[in-house]
């Protein structure tokens, strides 16, 4: 067994226990980088000299990624994007505050769709990212980079940002965890943000305990996010404990329409394995179900036209450098931007103009409430709701470029974020080539127990042996 | 018949110590760019967080405009372009603003005029733009100053009620001294720290016939309103019939050329694509808390022109002049305690004032006191003090903190009034000034004033006149 293949606490552990020192650990992982990376693609940017621990306490100089959009001082942010190629975080996102006071080590920013808009990492400006388990294809996105950077061991853990399933579909096509915690659970001071009533930060991981385990050090007091609200929860505490009689709703639309016969094939047999956890497995209809995604768009967008409005190239940033001042900040945005993200910021700016405002706009919050109030409903009965992450197989390389042509990959995983619950992507099982997950949501704030139920899942799903996901071969990677 | 009809948009700095939604210094004057941090300046990744002193001043004013409260406070975003708005848009309160239906009564001893406050609202005041020669190149250019960048506001927006410029002025300068009393707004015209917007249109009563609207920009003085009122009101009668209801037309103030000038805005209705701002949760206003504040509002100053015109029989002008001066106002009254006379109410409102203006300094930056005053008067009355010497007194009791009687003594203020060391004096003058002497008994009768000249000057003015030209005649004869 190799070392990358560790759990983030079994590393802790090899360190308390001086089996291993942080120093070389973290040279260890660089050295990864350096060897797979330039096949891959992940980061954005790496760190190659030692980057000393600011204090050496719970992770113990533990190394880790960022999405590249949350700023870290010492490093670029650009949201992959032109727009902020040369942009230098002027201070710290509060998890990596949180993060780096615990003891852990950034080394690499990584790629993403640019603002995070998109579901396969190739909306980056800079380069796409691919997928390791099969390298023709995409894997997954916004938090694509993140992704394919954990479950190729680069780093032990990163973070992502999830608006519409940005953390959850990268990690169900990387084989790895990927947890959006719940609405006001991570302080979003430092994210750039997308759609500011939906952005959650949240770990990427090898496991759920993993998943626990960084959950623990970024929930705590921030007051930098009026949204946050402090739980005050150990998320380990009772995650190994039985969840025999637990009711789970599936939503009987998830996999009726427009799912990959795989995908099915897979979700039914993680749903027996719930059900052999004396798990209670219900279906349930629900109506509305496909409301979710065109509600998400409108909004999302709308709000995205807003927050990419500090954009204008006028204190920071891409600057056009043109005679013409009057233009120079829409010559700015028309250089700077990628198509996808000037295609929604014109869509969200029709949908809040005024003769629409009434329409769009206003009904799509009212369907939010709707929707909330419907899955908040259907919580108070269940204890969790599951669903394939995507009814998708991850697209070749290149070919989703035309996103809005296709189906969509984030139809199951947006309805967490409208309601503000907490959902988690875990492995069960592989389509052809590349992995696929499970995904299981819970009520707001009931974010240990959505852990418990996951951990439950996925020590008894099979392929999760003696604590290990299995890991995509890399040998091609290494010697090309 | 001609109506004339004004509304007045009154934009004020609170006067909290931080700005609206960072921990900024809420200080605008010193050096530029001295007071901001990510949050003020529109750095990706941050978050607004509500200043709840600007809550409770704002609140503060909503009850002394006699407003509706709302209970829920809520926050939209306004979007739109301008280069000093760091994030594209403006934090504001548009769907529910925090007060509505108010009114105030206009200042004027004649007659009084409710006017309806439509509603108001808090927002964050924009950055400041400086225009300034680039010493390289020569040619202008154009800065930003993000300290004033957050600074909260509030907006009063008045009711289309008023009917003439000069009630627009004293509207104006009624709500100034609302807020000044309040402690909520330092009111400084000339610094910015309250500006005001007016629209004025006509309407014929007989026909219904309205001309369009013409709206003028940041005023900063209360004459000026008037004075860019009253020209835009003869633009208007003139222009009658060449500029229909359906016109509107924007205009600058301009303070350097004191003229209306035509706005560079363009002319379109701008769609500010309102949306409540999803970083800020609302919050909510307990009944209690509103009481609370209500108690701790001090004295209305309209009660208190009242009562100063009753008590104590100022003219209305004159009693204005003075709660205008608030610190003033509060030392006036003191010293009324102690001595309501005549001589004492002349004494602060025509020599301490005279003083305080030209030494531009308040009344509390002083050494003066209500009891050194009384002092004064009482030294000047018993005849102790030449009242020459009042002026030069009452500058040395400002600008030392010695008590009047120690002052008195060691500056010899006392006047000597004892005939024999007078003579003395005039016998030495006229040793030394044989020419003029000779000329005066001559019958040169103009001398006597130089005479009397050399006389103050000699005893330093510590004598009555009325003395000097007495013993003057009984020693050089003249004409009684």
């Amino acid at each position: 067994m190799e070392i990358w293949m560790n759990s983030v606490e079994e590393l802790v552990k090899l360190i308390k226990t001086k089996k291993i020192n942080a120093k070389e650990l973290q040279s260890y992982y660089q050295n990864r980088i350096i060897t797979l990376d330039e096949k891959l693609k992940a980061f954005i940017e790496y760190k190659r000299d030692y980057q000393k621990p600011k204090s050496p306490l719970t992770l113990e100089g533990i190394p880790y990624a960022l999405k590249d959009n949350i700023l870290a001082l010492d490093t670029r942010t650009t949201a992959a994007s032109k727009m902020l190629w040369n942009y230098h975080s002027p201070y710290n996102a509060s998890v990596v505050e949180q993060l780096s006071s615990s003891g852990a080590v950034l080394i690499g920013k990584t790629n993403m769709d640019e603002f995070s808009m998109g579901s396969t990492t190739e909306n980056s400006a800079f380069f796409a990212t691919k997928n390791p388990w099969n390298l023709e294809c995409n894997p997954g996105g916004s938090s694509g980079g993140s992704a394919v950077a954990v479950s190729t061991g680069m780093v032990p853990f990163a973070l992502g940002s999830d608006t519409g399933g940005s953390i959850r579909l990268p990690a169900s096509y990387c084989g790895v965890v990927g947890l959006k915690p719940s609405y006001g659970l991570v302080s979003r001071y430092g994210l750039i943000a997308f759609c500011s009533s939906m952005d959650q930060i949240g770990p990427i991981t090898r496991s759920v305990r993993d998943a626990a385990f960084i959950l623990n050090v970024i929930s705590q007091a921030c007051p930098y996010d009026s949204n946050k609200i402090d739980v005050h929860k150990d998320y380990l505490k009772d995650i190994e404990e039985p969840v025999r009689g637990f009711r789970v709703a599936r939503i009987h639309e998830t996999v009726e329409k427009n799912c990959d016969s795989l995908i099915r094939k897979r979700f039914e047999e993680a749903v027996i394995k719930l059900q052999w956890l004396g798990v209670k497995v219900d279906s349930v209809t629900f109506e509305q179900y496909h409301q979710a995604y065109p509600v998400y768009k409108v909004l999302s967008n709308a709000e995205a036209s807003s927050n990419l409005a500090r954009y204008d190239g006028l204190s920071y940033g891409l600057k056009f450098k043109t005679d013409d001042k009057v233009n120079q900040s829409a010559q700015t945005r028309q250089r700077g931007f990628g198509q996808e993200v000037k295609r929604r910021i014109l869509q969200g700016t029709m949908n809040l103009s005024q003769p629409n405002e009434n329409s769009y706009y206003k009904q799509a919050l009212a369907m939010r409430s709707k929707l909330s109030k419907h899955i908040n409903h259907l919580l108070t009965i269940y204890d969790a709701i599951i669903s394939p992450v995507s009814g998708r197989t991850p697209g070749k390389l290149g070919e989703n470029l035309n996103i809005h042509q296709v189906e969509p990959y984030d139809v199951h995983t947006c309805l967490a974020n409208l309601a503000g619950i907490p959902a988690i992507s875990v492995p069960m099982g592989y389509t052809e080539k590349t992995p696929v997950g499970i995904q299981f949501m819970a009520a707001r704030f009931a974010d240990d127990k959505l852990l418990q139920i996951a951990r439950a899942f996925e020590k008894t799903a099979g392929f999760y042996e003696d604590g290990f996901y299995p890991a995509p071969h890399l040998e091609g990677i290494q010697d090309a | 018949m001609l109506k004339t009809i004004i509304g007045l948009e009154i934009h004020a700095q609170l006067k909290t110590q931080t700005k609206a939604f960072c921990n900024c210094a809420n200080d605008s004057q010193s050096q530029p760019n001295t007071n901001i941090c990510p949050i003020c300046t529109g750095q990706p990744g941050t978050l607004p967080r509500v200043n709840r002193m600007m809550i409770k001043q704002a609140i503060k004013a909503a009850i002394a405009f006699n407003g509706k409260i709302s209970h829920r406070i809520v926050f939209d975003r306004k979007n739109y372009f301008s280069a000093d708005m760091p994030k594209g848009y403006q934090i504001t309160q548009h769907q529910q603003p925090l007060a509505q239906n108010g009114w105030v009564e206009i200042l004027n001893p004649t007659r009084k005029k409710k006017i309806t406050i439509n509603e108001i609202h808090l927002e964050e005041d924009s950055a400041r733009t400086i225009k300034k020669k680039d010493p390289l190149s020569g040619k202008e250019k154009y800065y930003l100053d993000f300290n004033r960048s957050g600074i909260p506001l509030i907006e009063i927006v008045t009711a289309p009620e008023i009917s003439s410029p000069k009630e627009a002025a004293e509207l104006f300068e009624a709500i100034h001294m609302i807020l000044v009393y309040l402690d909520i707004c330092d009111g400084h015209l000339e610094l910015g720290t309250i500006r005001t917007d007016a629209n004025i249109s006509l309407l014929n009563s007989q026909t219904g016939k309205r001309t369009g609207r013409v709206e003028i920009k940041n005023i900063n003085s209360f004459k000026n309103l008037e004075k860019a009122l009253t020209y835009e009101e003869e633009f208007l009668i003139d222009q009658f019939h060449n500029f229909p209801s359906e016109k509107a037309l924007t205009k600058d103030w301009d303070e350097k050329t004191r003229a209306t000038i035509p706005s560079r805005d363009k002319e379109t209705s701008c769609d500010y694509r309102y949306f409540e701002e999803p970083d800020l949760p609302e919050i909510r206003l307990e009944h209690e808390t509103i009481s609370q504040f209500a108690q701790q509002i001090s004295e209305n100053p309209f009660e208190r022109l009242e009562r100063l015109i009753h008590d104590y029989h100022l003219r209305f002008d004159i009693a204005k002049s003075l709660i205008i001066d608030r610190p003033l106002a509060d030392f006036f009254e003191q010293t009324m305690k102690i001595l309501s006379t005549d001589e004492m109410k002349h004494l602060i409102l025509r020599d301490v004032k005279a003083y305080l203006n030209h030494s531009g300094k308040d009344i509390v930056q002083t050494h003066l006191t209500p009891e050194k005053l009384y002092q004064l008067l009482k030294y000047i009355k018993s005849g102790q003090i030449a009242p020459t010497l009042k002026t030069k007194l009452l500058k040395t009791l400002c600008e030392t903190p010695k008590e009047t009687e120690t002052i008195i003594e060691e500056e010899n203020f006392i006047k000597i009034d004892d005939q024999d060391s007078l003579l003395k004096i005039l016998e030495t003058v006229i040793k030394e000034n044989e020419e003029q002497y000779e000329a005066y008994i001559c019958g040169k009768n103009e001398l006597l004033k130089w005479f009397i000249g050399q006389m103050i000057k000699r005893t330093k003015g510590r004598t009555d006149p009325k003395l000097i030209i007495r013993i003057i005649k009984k020693r050089m004869g003249g004409i009684e």
